[in-house]
Parts: structure tokens; C-alpha cells; sequence
């Protein structure tokens, strides 16, 4: 179940996703409201919607039914396909789609991915929206298929009761952000493809990384499509304005729980110094305000500094810690300096300063 | 607030600032979320030993702080981490339950807590932690979520009201704000965001895997809250009702849509003038599905009958409900039963030492009509065929102990099921 804010968060995802027209489904048990919002947010953004339920139909009703005229066969698209096809930025919106048989999800798969119906463009622009009730709570339910899966963005739906009893007395909760300026948009997104790509350089492991538990495997996972999907959107939340949690939420859905991880990690560490600078200059550096980045930090420098321990960079290392003193972190420090001390070379005696910071609390802590 | 004993004040912030870096000694891959804690004094008769809010600030009694040694206080810190690394506030407001009833679910939350302490042996002091068995004759085991503690602790309550309330760990543990806390925008110690607080728990979770990988020896509860928040294992029920859903489409497909046999519409449609093609709807005969059941003794029975009726469910969830044989089976087969009709109980009494599962599968062949897919349940000590036996037939090794998975041949799918 999720918390308010939670719902809050998974709204304005969704939203991103819409505006951003990436593909998105939608994982909840039955009777969560999912059609009303997305009913809202086409509304909101004056877009065409299509609602079908996939368990109900036949893959001709995704693929085109064939047709033979003058010994040439054609897919015939069904009217959903071209009242899609004739607006601009309409949205179809499957539903109950890993409920629907083997071959009406293959079907699908090309709708989703080239929005093509049979032979109907239904043109680029067209947002793809799907939802499905988790495979253990749908009586024969399917798991998705892993290439279906991973073209998506998956968002976890449940309504919590604070939303529901708002509901109930006549007030659904909706949430709404501004749109980002294109051109603002098409910046960060050039920037963030730029830490996807660092971030995949350092990890060419998580490129593509398929889950080992097949079940796994129906969800989010990383793949180069998906990687694109995690830029867009993730420059999509920059470009708007909105919060982290947005950010984690699409960015979790689109490659997964462990990428993302990874990913956010690497991502709010890229303003930290570099460790080398900072031991080559250490009286220019200025201390990052949050203690995890600081430790963070620290633990870089002793790192490379116990690559190549020389007598300067030890006594640069020696001010870092100072440094740490002063921003209030004396614990930390001490907790530094015991590696610090052990890599020191030949017998170096540590400035006055980091002394006089460290002995009490090692004393303290009867460790001297 | 503002003690005017400055020395004091002084003395116990010095201590605290000792056991920060004893715990960080202990436990270095939570250093991350230790130093993000942000120490405020309180006043005593607000707090008498420690507490942390939903903002990740730490609040102390300078005289409780002055009355332990920093090793215990090192210990009583690394319980606030746990607070936070467990979510208890977040799984508290989640449970949507009566706000009054925090202090329920921090007692449920410290037992949990202080059993990985335990565990890792951590030294106490002056403070006598609460533990499970303080809360066993509430009808508390340890191997229950704290959730499911927190429900029965609830119960129990309402049938005893005399039972005396549970201390309180702060706002982190879930509830209200407390009156001694500070103003979330405090400017000397601001609250950590949501964000921020994802952010370190992800890089707590990363450090312990990677401390974890480099053989470090990791406590089992600390290892667990690290794998569940970025490697979250699937249920091996989802994990083997996706195999025996897969494994049935294989073998017989299901309802479903095919081209490759003209509609039994098409000719009447056809007849009408049109010339529109429809793919006809195929449903093949469930496909039968042999059991072998290891009853050598390596599993118990209770744990047994679980699995079993659990397989039982799963293939009738997904419309298999006759045609599904057990055979039992420990170095011989014992008498084959359809499932419906099968008791446990009568089998153990015929087996008896030795276990071979490959004796099993080669029965579970014999079975006429043919089984199209022969699921083996054992703990996995036991030989394998040596080949493939003939036939398009599909293999599931459910096993209960993850280190015989190796063993499983190439052509089984294996499942390892964990409690």
C-alpha cells in the first residue's frame, strides 16, 4: 500500500511519463482507480484517449485482421487504430494487458513500441499507456514477456485510505506540474545522457543486465532502450522542476531497483571534488555541506591517497581532516585518521591542529 | 532546553562523538547514515536516553549519555541506525493504523533490532534492551515480520490492558512528531529529506554488498535490510508459479489464438462476400504432471505438506486440476497416488534411508496417460539422471537448500524455495 505521498509521487510519474510519451504500465490490483486518472490527465492535457481491454480482445484487434483484396493481403486496423491515427497526440490506454493470451501481448508489442496497428500509423506522437493486475493476484494471470516488459516504465498503483476518504467525500486528489520549457528540456537532456554515459562507462555491467529470477524478468530491468527511456525522463524531472522522488520512481521503473540505485548514487556524488585535486590543492577546497557527501569525499581521498602515500599528499590528506574538524564532523575525522595514521609515510608527525581535534575523542573513546 | 551545565553539556557531546566513532568501527558500511544523524541535546525530563525524529536528528540526555560507556552508546546508536534503516516510520504509516499505537510497534520494531545487535554481540550496559522473549508469552516469535508482531502485540493488548507501555524511540520508529523535536526547518540542525534519506540508505545497502563481496563478515540481519532494499528477492511462490505457468504454455499451450488453423467462423463468414481471415482459438487437453516427492526424511513433513499444497494451488490456478500424480519416493518409489487422494502421513511410515530422485523421474514416465512436466521437490541431496530421458517433457527442481542448486542438471529448471 502506498503512503499519501507515495500516491502523490506515482501521479506526477505518471504524468512525466505521459508528457514525455514514454510508454508506462501501471502494476495494481483491480478497482485502484487507474482508468479515472488517466481519464484526468488526458482531459488535463486535451489528448484524444482510447481505452481497450486487452484480455477481452484478439490479436487482429492489435495486429490488423488480414484482409485479402486483389490477391494482396492487408491488415485491416481496427476504428480505435484510426480515430488514433487521425488525431494528433492521442493516447491508447491497454488495460488488464498480462491477462490477454500469448499471442494478443505479442501483438501489442509492436502497438507499444512502433505505434503501429496493422498497417495503421497511428503516428509517434501517440502515448502508450498500460495496466496490469500483478500475475498472482489475476486468476490466469500471465507474466509479461521480457521484451514487452522492457519497454515500459513501470509504476507500482495502489490508492492509500487518505486518498480514498478524500474521494469518498467528493474530492479526488489530483496533481498537476507546469510543463518545461523545450528548450530547457533538450539541455538537460543532453547533460544527462552525458552522466548515463559516464555512469555505464564505469559500469559496463549494468548496460544490459537481465534479471536472474524469471519472474524478474516481467518487469524493470536495464537495456540500452531502457537506459534512453531513464534520460529522458530523469531530464524530464530536472526540466520540471520536481522532486527526487519523482526522479527515483521513474528512474526505478525504467531500469530497475538495483541500476537505480547505483545510478542515484553515482549521479549526486558527480558535484563532489575530485579526490586527486583536492590532495594537489587542499587549501582551495571547500567542504560539501551534507555529512554523506562529505564521508563520501573523505573516504575517496584516503583511497587514493593509499595508492601514493608521499609526504605532501599525506600532509594534504592532513588538512582535508582539519577541514572536517572545523565543519563540525570531529567524530568523522577520528574516524579518518585512524586509516590515515596507519598509511602514514615514515614517521611523519601529523600538524598540530588535527591533533589537538583528534586526541581528545580518541581518548575519549579509549582508543589511545 | 539549554542545559546551563556547560561542562556537562560539553563532556556528553564529546561521548556521544566517541561512540559515533566506535560504532563507525564496528559497522563501517553504515558510516554514510552514522555521521547524517545530527546530535541535539534535549532536556532530560523530555528524553530520558535517546530518541531520533522522522528528520534523522538525534536527541540525547546528556545524563543518560554520561551515564554509559561509549561502547554501549555505540551500540544504542547503531539501534537508532537500524530504526532508520528499517523504515519503521515509513512501514508504520503504511500500516495506516491508530497513531497512539506507535509505542506498540516500537517495542515490536526494538525486538527486531536488538536481535541483529544480539546476533553481532553488541555490548549493553546500563540500558536493558527489550528482547523477544519479553514479548513471547504475547503470543511474539522472532521469525515474524515486525508487522505481523505489531498485530499480535495489538491483540494481546486489547485482551490485557494492564500490560505497561513500551518506551519510545522517537518519530523514526513512526507517529506524530514529538513535542521535543525541532521545527523540520531548523537552521542549526534542518531535517534530512525524504530524498536524502533514499539517497544514504541506497549507499548503505551498496556498501554492505560490495563489503559483503569482498568477504567481509556481514551480520545476516544487516545483509538481509541490503538485499531487500536493492536486490529484492522474489517470493518462491511468484518465483515457481511463473515456472509451472511458463512451463504449462510450453508443453500444451493454453487458450489461445493461432494461424495456423483456418477460424471455424471463416466459412461462414467467407460465404457472406467478405474475404477477412480469422485465427482460430486452440485449448489443448491440460497436460498431466508428476509430483516426485522426496520423503527420505530431509524435510519434515509440515514443511513438506506446505509446498505440496502450495504446487497443488498453483496448478489449479492456472486450470490444472486433474492429472496431477505424487509419487513418493526416497531410494524407491512407494505407491503413486493422485494427488486429490494423497496422505502424507501414510507415506512416511514406508520410508526409510537413501534418497534418489532419479528413481523417481524414471517412474514418473511410466505414468500412462504420459505427464508432460514432472516437478521434483527435495532438498536437493540426492543423484540426478545422469541424461536427459527422451521426450519433450519439462522439468522443475523445486529445492529447499540453495547449495545443491548446483548439482541440478543443465535441462531442469531449477526453483529454490526459502521460508
Amino acid at each position: 500500500m502506498l503512503s499519501l505521498h507515495e500516491y502523490e509521487e506515482t501521479y506526477l510519474a505518471l504524468g512525466v511519463c505521459v508528457e514525455a510519451n514514454v510508454p508506462v504500465i501501471l502494476w495494481g490490483p483491480p478497482g485502484q482507480g487507474k482508468t479515472s486518472v488517466i481519464r484526468a490527465l488526458a482531459a488535463k492535457s486535451k489528448r484524444h484517449l482510447e481505452i481497450i481491454l486487452a484480455s477481452i480482445r484478439e490479436p487482429q484487434d492489435f495486429a490488423g485482421l488480414p484482409s485479402i483484396v486483389n490477391g494482396k493481403m492487408t491488415l485491416v486496423a481496427p476504428d480505435w487504430a484510426q480515430r488514433l491515427a487521425e488525431t494528433d497526440s492521442g493516447i491508447l490506454f491497454t488495460d488488464e494487458v498480462n491477462t490477454a493470451p500469448p499471442s494478443v501481448q505479442a501483438a501489442l508489442l509492436r502497438v507499444c513500441l512502433d505505434k503501429v496497428a496493422g498497417d495503421c500509423d497511428l503516428g509517434s506522437d501517440t502515448g502508450v499507456i498500460a495496466a496490469a493486475n500483478p500475475p498472482e493476484q489475476a486468476a490466469d494471470g500471465w507474466d509479461l514477456a521480457p521484451p514487452l516488459a522492457n519497454r515500459f516504465c513501470h509504476l507500482d498503483w495502489s490508492l492509500p485510505v487518505e486518498v480514498v476518504r478524500m474521494g469518498l467525500s467528493g474530492q479526488w486528489p489530483t496533481y498537476d506540474f507546469s510543463k518545461p520549457d523545450p528548450g530547457k528540456l533538450q539541455q538537460d537532456l543532453a547533460s544527462e545522457r552525458a552522466v548515463v554515459s559516464g555512469f555505464i562507462t564505469s559500469r559496463p555491467d549494468l548496460v544490459t543486465a537481465l534479471p536472474d529470477s524469471s519472474a524478474e524478468q516481467g518487469r524493470a530491468f536495464p537495456t540500452p532502450r531502457s537506459w534512453e527511456s531513464a534520460a529522458l525522463l530523469s531530464a524530464f524531472v530536472t526540466a520540471a522542476n520536481l522532486s527526487e522522488g519523482v526522479r527515483r520512481l521513474l528512474l526505478k521503473g525504467s531500469i530497475g531497483v538495483a541500476a537505480s540505485a547505483e545510478y542515484i548514487t553515482y549521479r549526486n556524488n558527480l558535484d563532489l571534488p575530485n579526490p586527486e585535486q583536492v590532495l594537489a590543492n587542499p587549501d582551495d577546497f571547500t567542504l560539501p555541506t551534507r555529512a554523506d557527501q562529505i564521508y563520501v569525499l573523505g573516504a575517496g581521498i584516503l583511497n587514493v591517497l593509499s595508492r601514493d602515500a608521499t609526504v605532501p599528499r599525506w600532509h594534504a590528506a592532513g588538512t582535508v581532516l582539519e577541514k572536517i574538524v572545523e565543519g563540525g564532523h570531529p567524530d568523522m575525522a577520528v574516524s579518518f585518521a585512524r586509516q590515515w595514521l596507519k598509511i602514514r609515510p615514515g614517521n611523519e608527525i601529523p600538524n598540530s591542529a588535527v591533533l589537538r581535534a583528534l586526541v581528545p575523542l580518541l581518548t575519549e573513546a579509549k582508543l589511545i | 532546553m539549554a542545559t546551563v551545565d556547560h561542562e556537562k553539556s560539553s563532556a556528553a557531546r564529546l561521548r556521544i562523538m566517541a561512540a559515533r566513532i566506535l560504532a563507525q568501527a564496528r559497522w563501517p558500511y553504515v558510516s554514510t547514515l552514522l555521521y547524517s544523524l545530527k546530535l541535539v541535546e534535549s532536556d532530560p525530563a523530555e528524553i530520558s536516553t535517546m530518541a531520533v525524529d522522522t528528520g534523522w536528528r538525534l536527541y540525547y540526555s546528556p545524563d543518560f549519555v554520561m551515564s554509559e560507556t561509549p561502547e554501549a552508546l555505540a551500540t544504542v546508536l547503531l539501534h537508532e541506525c537500524l530504526h532508520c534503516m528499517l523504515e519503521h516510520g515509513r512501514r508504520f504509516e503504511a500500516l495506516s493504523t491508530e497513531d497512539k499505537d506507535h509505542s506498540v510497534w516500537n517495542y515490536a520494531g526494538d525486538c527486531a533490532i536488538n536481535q541483529i545487535l544480539d546476533d553481532a554481540h553488541m555490548p549493553w550496559t546500563v540500558v536493558t534492551p527489550v528482547r523477544y522473549k519479553n514479548i513471547e508469552h504475547q503470543g511474539v516469535d522472532k521469525t515474524m515480520p515486525t508487522e505481523a508482531a505489531y498485530a499480535v502485540m495489538i491483540e494481546f493488548r486489547r485482551q490485557n490492558p494492564e500490560e505497561p507501555k513500551a518506551r519510545d524511540c522517537g518519530s523514526v520508529s513512526g507517529g506524530q512528531n514529538r513535542g521535543y523535536e525541532l521545527e523540520p526547518e531548523d537552521p542549526n540542525s534542518p531535517s534530512t529529506s525524504i530524498n536524502q534519506k533514499d539517497n544514504i540508505l541506497d549507499s548503505v545497502a551498496s556498501a554492505v554488498i560490495a563489503a559483503q563481496n569482498n568477504g567481509d563478515d556481514i551480520p545476516d540481519g544487516i545483509a538481509r535490510i541490503a538485499r531487500d532494499r536493492l536486490e529484492p528477492t522474489v517470493n518462491w511462490k511468484k518465483l515457481l508459479a511463473f515456472n509451472v505457468r511458463s512451463a504449462i504454455s510450453n508443453v500444451a499451450g493454453r487458450r489461445d489464438y493461432t494461424y495456423a488453423r483456418p477460424s471455424r467462423r471463416q466459412s461462414s463468414i467467407n460465404s457472406g462476400g467478405a474475404n477477412f481471415i480469422f485465427p482460430a482459438m486452440r485449448q489443448p487437453q491440460p497436460p498431466c504432471v508428476g509430483i516426485v516427492l522426496d520423503t527420505s526424511g530431509s524435510i519434515n513433513d509440515e514443511t513438506l505438506d506446505i509446498y505440496l499444497s502450495e504446487i497443488r494451488g498453483i496448478f489449479s490456478a492456472v486450470g490444472v486440476s486433474s492429472g496431477l500424480w505424487v509419487l513418493p519416493c526416497d531410494s524407491k518409489v512407494h505407491e503413486i497416488a493422485k494427488i486429490k487422494s494423497f496422505d502424507l502421513t501414510k507415506v512416511r511410515i514406508q520410508g526409510g534411508g537413501g534418497t534418489n530422485m532419479a528413481v523417481g523421474v524414471a517412474e514418473a514416465l511410466k505414468i500412462r496417460p504420459r505427464v508432460n512436466i514432472i516437478v521434483v521437490l527435495t532438498d536437493g541431496a540426492t543423484p540426478w539422471p545422469t541424461k536427459k530421458p527422451v521426450g519433450s517433457i519439462l522439468y522443475l527442481a523445486v529445492l529447499t537448500t540453495k547449495t545443491y542448486e548446483q548439482y541440478v542438471p543443465s535441462w531442469m529448471t531449477p526453483v529454490v524455495i526459502e521460508e
